[in-house]
């Protein structure tokens, strides 16, 4: 069984994803538990859940400046960023700080 | 005297601990409480949600009592789009309008707060998002006024203010726009809107004249309902992003009234921004964990690449350039604070479209670094008083014509001088900025023209006339006394 992860979206990251707001997604086996981190996520997000163009969420391999993450409700910059290992019902929140979303 | 000594040497003894103490950072724990695990990191400071929380309404509060030195009891209007900044502004000025539980008689800081918001959505779309925003404006409590954008294109009263129209366009001369005051007109309000931001050719100009027309909407708002507090949103991020955008379009000169601490330039009106010192990152987060919930209206540039107007790639630069340099944000939006400029100066008019102050010899300026025309029409000196004075030349006006402060407002659209009779060159009375927009759109009308498309072109609304009117009044006058006048200075 893959990892359960809850996304968030808000602030005009909704626009990107299908207009959801919430999805929680079973990641597949090749995110292995305790070694994934968030940087495995991102990419596997913006091939598989994004709806809209690409660099509007990622630039390189990190989110574009502007994106806030918050993971479980903490700042990811005091989680290890992209190092992040990602567990089982972690809940991953992405709000656009931009203008316009 | 002996016991304050005692005070001051035992003060002495403890200072050094104490200040140890506060700066002891314990690892894993919030930087300011040092109980709590952090959850933020701001700046590279670590707070827990509790503090974090506490430094925001700190902030806000500490700003809003020092824009408004002015008496409590005054009558407060906010800016509410519905985006975060707004509803973070909506969600702390109710917290503080809240009488004191343990000190009753505390008077409040204002005696009403109403929400105004402006409805973009003529030029945006995204009308279906309005209910949406009256829902979370009103569920504050405070009265909601809802002000279509359109209404800048009506008098106060609500009568139909006519419009300005452009009379024929030139692709050899990008320095003239010729407008014409037309007092009736098919157009609806809201197609003039359309018209107006539809008929500039660059996002900037259409960026830039969207956001006059907003701020005019709140301007009257505020009058008409007697506030003497304006409250916009604007978050730092925001701040030094159009400290940098204006700096870069020439409008460095009205940056004191834009960012720094002159608030009353408006007559009558205080503008506040409150969360001048809270960057956009801390109101997303404090937001998320108030549960506050926010309308997504698109932008002009949402989703556009970053070099589609000026604002939208100072954003990208600033916020990339944040990301690796926390401090970015808040050193512009400090050095801008300090920044003046001769705006305060008698000479200084306003500018009849942005009303931001327009810098001596502008027009000196740009005649002397453009290459605008290509037709052979020299440079004038001073193309104010030029075309002032072919104006005054052609039609001399009398003391009964409306230049003349006596007359009655009503009667302007019958006089000799007033765009209603001939079409006016209005550029050289804008400030730099603005001249822009209008070059810009005279640039695009007369492209426009040229492939036979007669409804690209620009319409602005009726104030930006009468207030130019109301300026070459006055200067036709000051012209004609001039000799009578006694110089300050003798």
């Amino acid at each position: 069984m893959g990892l359960t992860i809850h996304l968030q979206f808000s602030g005009g990251m909704e626009l990107l994803f299908n207009n959801e707001k919430e999805k929680t997604v079973t990641l597949p086996d090749t995110f292995t538990p305790a070694l994934a981190t968030l940087k495995d996520l991102l990419p596997w997000m913006r091939d598989n859940l994004l709806s809209e163009r690409a660099e509007l969420f990622m630039q390189g391999d990190t989110v574009r400046p502007g994106i806030l993450v918050l993971i479980n409700d903490a700042d990811w910059e005091l989680e290890g960023e992209l190092e992040y290992v990602l567990k089982d019902d972690d809940t991953i929140v992405f709000i656009s700080t931009l203008h316009g979303g | 005297m002996c016991s304050i000594e005692e005070e001051i040497q035992t003060g002495d003894a403890e200072t050094p601990s104490i200040r140890s103490r506060r700066r002891l950072v314990v690892e894993g724990l919030c930087h300011k409480c040092k109980q709590s695990p952090p959850v933020v990191d701001m700046k590279r400071v670590m707070y827990c949600k509790t503090c974090f929380k506490e430094s925001v309404v700190y902030r806000f509060r500490g700003n809003l009592m020092r824009a408004t030195k002015i008496a409590d009891g005054a009558k407060a209007l906010v800016a509410f789009s519905g985006g975060a900044s707004s509803r973070l502004l909506l969600h702390l000025l109710s917290e503080f309008h809240e009488p004191d539980p343990s000190n009753l008689r505390k008077k409040r800081k204002f005696s009403d707060v109403l929400i105004c918001h402006v409805d973009q959505s003529a030029v945006l779309g995204g009308e279906d998002k309005e209910a949406e925003v009256r829902r979370i404006g009103e569920k504050s409590g405070f009265p909601y006024l809802h002000i279509p954008l359109e209404s800048i294109f009506s008098n106060d009263d609500g009568s139909d203010g006519g419009a300005l129209v452009p009379v024929g366009f030139d692709l050899a001369d990008t320095v003239t726009l010729k407008m014409v005051h037309r007092v009736t007109s098919t157009l609806s309000p809201v197609a003039r809107l359309r018209r107006s931001i539809h008929g500039l050719g660059k996002m900037t100009a259409k960026e830039d004249l969207l956001h006059h027309f907003t701020m005019r909407a709140l301007l009257n708002t505020a009058r008409k309902e007697g506030c003497n507090v304006l409250i916009l949103g604007d978050n730092a991020t925001r701040m030094a992003i159009r400290i940098l955008a204006l700096t870069s379009k020439g409008g460095g000169f009205g940056l004191p009234i834009e960012v720094a601490g002159d608030t009353d330039w408006f007559e009558g009106l205080v503008v506040a921004r409150p969360l001048r010192d809270v960057l956009s990152k801390e109101v997303a987060v404090y937001n998320q964990y108030t549960d506050l919930d926010t309308v997504v209206m698109p932008a002009l540039t949402t989703a556009m690449p970053a070099k589609s107007s000026i604002d939208r790639m100072t954003e990208e630069f600033l916020v990339g350039l944040q990301r690796d340099f926390p401090m970015t944000v808040n050193t512009v939006v400090r050095t801008a604070a300090k920044v003046t400029s001769e705006h305060r100066a008698k000479t200084v008019m306003r500018c009849p479209m942005c009303g931001g102050p327009i810098q001596d010899g502008t027009n000196d300026w740009r005649s002397g670094h453009t290459v605008s025309q290509l037709l052979s029409h020299a440079p004038s000196s001073d193309t104010t008083s030029e075309a002032l004075s072919s104006t005054s030349n052609t039609h001399p006006c009398s003391t009964s014509c409306a230049c003349a402060p006596t007359v009655n407002p009503e009667s302007t659209s019958t006089s000799c001088c007033t765009p209603a009779d001939q079409p006016i060159n209005i550029i050289p009375y804008l400030c730099y900025p603005c001249q822009n927009i209008c070059r810009d759109a005279q640039e695009f009308g007369a492209t426009a023209a040229k492939k036979g498309i007669d409804d690209a072109t620009v319409i602005l609304p009726a104030y930006v006339g009468e207030e130019i009117t109301m300026r070459k009044g006055r200067e036709w006058m000051k012209k004609e006394i001039e000799e009578f006048l006694i110089d300050e200075e003798d």
